[in-house]
């Protein structure tokens, strides 16, 4: 995650963002534009306005200290891990009720449309046998790994399509 | 201190560690209470802002807004020179100036916490306030120009504004016409 504040050293509100990111655990880059042309005058650009803060969060703008808006982007990006948007059972919960042979994985049920899985051409019928790296034998261990799972990471992922062992890579 | 009232001794603390900023915050907080404004209640908030504007007076010669990037130029900068021309809107709508250092009154009692405020200034005003517009209305049945101090709303009809509001000192640039 990427966090520039733009401030002046005079400004109340600059320090309580700035002390609200680092209660948060947060690094963040600072810019002083009442000491910096170049970053005031990109501040300007940016935001539209000269009044600071003025906090770019992975982009996003935030307009002076607000704090329920950078707790909400925060939120989004640090404490929940991303989602690989599938549903998942075990398979051989599966296998004895299509009386089919599967290998021991996740079963995929459903994959959700847009998400990361779905770019990486995961598809419903697909087991997922292999996940960053470690066996998956049950959707249980497709939760425990996935857990571990960060914004910005690659994840190489293994399933069995029709007798066919596949690799994909999955950007979160 | 004057021995008329017990001092609170963080006060007198502050006052010896900050004398600069508190003898701002003193006056800010006197000329606030005659005019009808409160200062937001966060003394040491306060204090930082009042840092704040020594620090640009002594850099451009003007406190401006010590929460917004000054041009440097007084004619372009005199819109946000504190009390700036936006304090009164934003603190009707959202119960605080930009800085927060002018608050409700609400906030002021500590029933309600100051919040960001969004920043009504576009982005290239600057100067517009202080020129007299030369309009029809804003003069007294006899002819004369009303002017309004925009820092304590002392009002005056006179050909010209007062060189400095004899309330609380502004400038004579920061009155404007009125209505």
């Amino acid at each position: 995650m990427s966090i520039s504040i733009y401030t002046t050293p005079t400004c109340g509100f600059c320090r309580q963002a700035k002390a609200y990111l680092k209660r948060r655990g947060m690094p963040f880059a600072e810019f002083d534009v009442s000491r910096d042309p170049q970053k005031a005058a990109e501040m300007v650009q940016v935001s539209g306005q000269r009044g600071v803060p003025v906090i770019l969060i992975d982009g996003q703008l935030v307009l002076g200290f607000n704090e329920p808006m950078i707790a909400q982007l925060l939120d989004q990006r640090a404490v929940r891990p991303p989602r690989l948007g599938v549903s998942i059972a075990d398979s051989s919960r599966i296998a004895e009720r299509k009386a089919s042979s599967l290998p021991h994985g996740a079963y995929v049920g459903k994959v959700n449309p847009g998400s990361s899985s779905a770019l990486a051409g995961v598809r419903p019928g697909d087991v997922i046998i292999q996940l960053a790296g470690q066996a998956i034998h049950s959707d249980q261990d497709v939760h425990r790994v996935s857990a571990d799972i960060r914004y910005d990471h690659d994840v190489d992922i293994v399933v069995w399509r029709n007798g066919q062992t596949i690799g994909m890579r999955v950007r979160f | 201190m004057s021995g008329e009232m017990q001092a609170d001794p963080r006060d007198v603390e502050r006052a010896r560690q900050r004398p600069e900023a508190w003898m701002l915050y003193q006056r800010l907080k006197r000329e606030g209470e005659a005019a009808g404004y409160d200062l937001n209640p966060d003394v040491e908030f306060v204090l930082d802002l009042m840092d704040g504007l020594l620090t640009n007076e002594g850099r451009y010669g003007y406190g401006s807004c010590p929460c917004r990037l000054a041009d440097g130029t007084r004619d372009r900068d005199l819109d946000i020179i504190c009390p700036c021309d936006y304090r009164d809107p934003d603190l009707d709508e959202y119960g605080a100036c930009y800085c927060a250092l002018y608050v409700s009154e609400e906030i002021a009692l500590g029933h309600k916490q100051a919040e960001a405020v969004p920043e009504r200034r576009a982005p290239r005003a600057a100067g517009h306030a202080g020129k007299a517009p030369e309009e029809p209305e804003g003069f007294t049945r006899s002819g004369m120009p009303i002017w309004r101090c925009k820092v304590c709303g002392y009002l005056c009809a006179r050909p010209q504004p007062p060189l400095k509001c004899p309330i609380c000192k502004a400038d004579r640039d920061r009155f404007e016409r009125f209505p």
